[in-house]
């Protein structure tokens, strides 16, 4: 890697005040030496961001500082993205994210989305206090591979199961994978619900996301990348 | 002097335990506004604060964990801060009666501070002002700010409280565990929150709440603090790790097992100790009858 993406890399992973001004700076730095957007992002800011989710998971680093990487990062975005030739970069995939109806907390819901759109993922944020039909509309409208539901408090939790059911009346269940997460939330409890997978915290869900595409695309992966 | 720092220095005092998983057992439903029960339930609240003070809580903590303008707002009642709040501390003094404190209750804005966050100081700071206004003038002893996790915003409501006219305030943090010993989710250390609050001139320091700690985390916390500052400690643990009490995975410590723990903390040198999630009136006798022998 040159030595522009290299401190590109370096000030996205850091906490420096003005890192999302450096990014940005940086990113037309790189442009000006012809290297691809493409490039920039794929060999520059997803891997940096995937070593900032790591270190959030393993609570080296803290909110604070994956909210300062993650202004980095939409700051490279926003000049990157007009630029990206259209098919030339692969998105991960997409994903409706949403806390649910009666839940108001969006701390993790929020680090979630800064972590998927970091690993290449198109993110759709519902916000807060989301009802189950919208929801249902998003995904009739955006078809997502992957529908994330966030709840902090054990009672709102519970709704998560009356969600999924809604899903399978509606006939939505089959084309999308469901993703459950925030802190009451157990590996057993998602089961239970028939979630296919559960975010322990925000790297995890990255990782947990990743594997469902992956799965998802199955034998076709080699088509899809010809 | 406060009649709260008056009663500390005769002991260690009993605080109370859950409210919010009090009002949902009371049938408040998901996402509802418990604040809002303080007039419109007034009667559900003031016998939970009752269970609590026949069960030998010296402490009632107001109805008010929720009633900042910007929990509110989510409900659309960002302008009743004071009516609530009010209200919710002359439920608690009723029950509290002549030798029971009040503690009239602040909880965490649930955002982040500006400029990471979109919360601006001033929005924050004023409505701790109202707030704590509301809970003085209701007939809260002492205000207590709760499960707090950013030093930043906790500072500003201990300032705000005192500005209010509190000559107690107690600061409580909530920490999770981490490989570099318990931390809150913005990364603070137990010893940093207890400088913070030393420099801003909080009265009482504690740890509340809390994700994944164990007992010995719950020591270091306490060993954290008491060697930055000599002010007394408050201690309220949940009832069992709220990350294992998703679904139908409740865990809570049994009463009696609740009460010898806190009774070790009070061997730690925790002066304040009571409950937090999980923790009901049940959990609270079995150590204030402890404590009495």
């Amino acid at each position: 890697m040159d030595d522009v993406l290299e401190e590109l890399a370096a000030t996205i992973r850091g906490h420096g005040r003005d890192s999302h001004e450096r990014a940005e700076e940086l990113v037309r730095t790189a442009l000006e030496d012809e290297t691809t957007p493409e490039v920039i992002l794929e060999s520059s800011l997803v891997p940096a961001m995937a070593d900032v989710g790591r270190r959030f998971r393993d609570r080296e680093i803290f909110v604070p500082q994956v909210l300062v990487s993650s202004r980095a990062m939409q700051a490279a975005l926003r000049v990157l993205e007009p630029l990206l030739t259209p098919g030339a970069f692969e998105t991960r995939g997409h994903v409706v994210i949403g806390t649910v109806k009666g839940d108001v907390h969006d701390i993790g819901k929020n680090l979630v989305a800064m972590l998927l759109r970091g690993s290449g993922f198109v993110v759709t944020d519902l916000g807060i206090n989301v009802p189950m039909q919208r929801f249902a509309d998003t995904i009739e409208e955006v078809q997502p591979e992957i529908v994330g539901l966030s709840a902090l408090l054990t009672t709102t939790m519970m709704q998560m199961e009356s969600y999924v059911e809604e899903w399978v009346r509606l006939g939505l269940r089959g084309r999308v994978k469901v993703m459950v997460g925030g802190a009451p939330v157990t590996s057993a409890f998602a089961r239970k619900i028939g979630a296919d997978a559960y975010g322990r915290n925000a790297s995890d869900a990255v990782d947990a996301a990743l594997a469902l595409v992956e799965a998802g695309r199955g034998g076709t992966a080699g088509e899809r990348t010809a | 002097m406060n009649r709260l720092l008056d009663r500390l220095a005769e002991g260690v005092l009993v605080a109370d335990g859950a409210m919010g998983t009090m009002l949902q057992s009371a049938g408040l439903g998901p996402g509802g506004c418990g604040e809002a029960w303080n007039v419109e339930r007034p009667q559900v609240i003031l016998e939970i604060h009752e269970a609590y003070r026949e069960a030998g809580a010296d402490l009632i903590t107001t109805n008010t964990f929720g009633g900042n303008p910007q929990r509110l707002a989510f409900h659309g009642r960002a302008d009743d801060v004071q009516e609530l709040s009010r209200a919710g501390a002359v439920l608690a003094r009723s029950a509290a009666g002549e030798d029971g404190l009040v503690l009239g209750d602040l909880g965490p804005s649930g955002e982040v501070l500006a400029p990471l966050g979109t919360l601006e100081a001033d929005d924050w700071s004023r409505g701790c002002r109202l707030q704590s206004e509301a809970l003085l003038s209701g007939g809260a002893d002492a205000i207590i700010v709760e499960t707090q996790y950013a030093v930043t915003e906790m500072t500003l409501a201990v300032e705000a409280a005192h500005a209010a006219g509190a000559t107690v305030v107690l600061a409580s943090f909530a920490f999770g565990k981490t490989p570099s010993g318990p931390r809150t989710m913005m990364g603070t250390t137990p010893r940093e929150a207890a400088e913070a609050m030393v420099r801003v001139g909080a009265d009482v320091i504690g740890m509340n709440c809390g994700t994944g700690l164990d007992r010995e985390d719950h020591e270091r916390v306490l060993e954290a603090y008491r060697s930055v500052t000599a002010l007394p400690l408050l201690v309220q643990p949940n009832a069992g790790d709220p990350a294992s009490m998703g679904g139908e995975q409740v865990h809570p410590f049994a009463p009696d097992d609740l009460a010898a723990w806190f009774d070790s903390l009070v061997g730690k040198g925790a002066a304040i100790v009571g409950g937090c999630c999980g923790a009901t009136p049940e959990h609270i006798r079995a150590f204030a009858q402890q404590r009495r022998g």
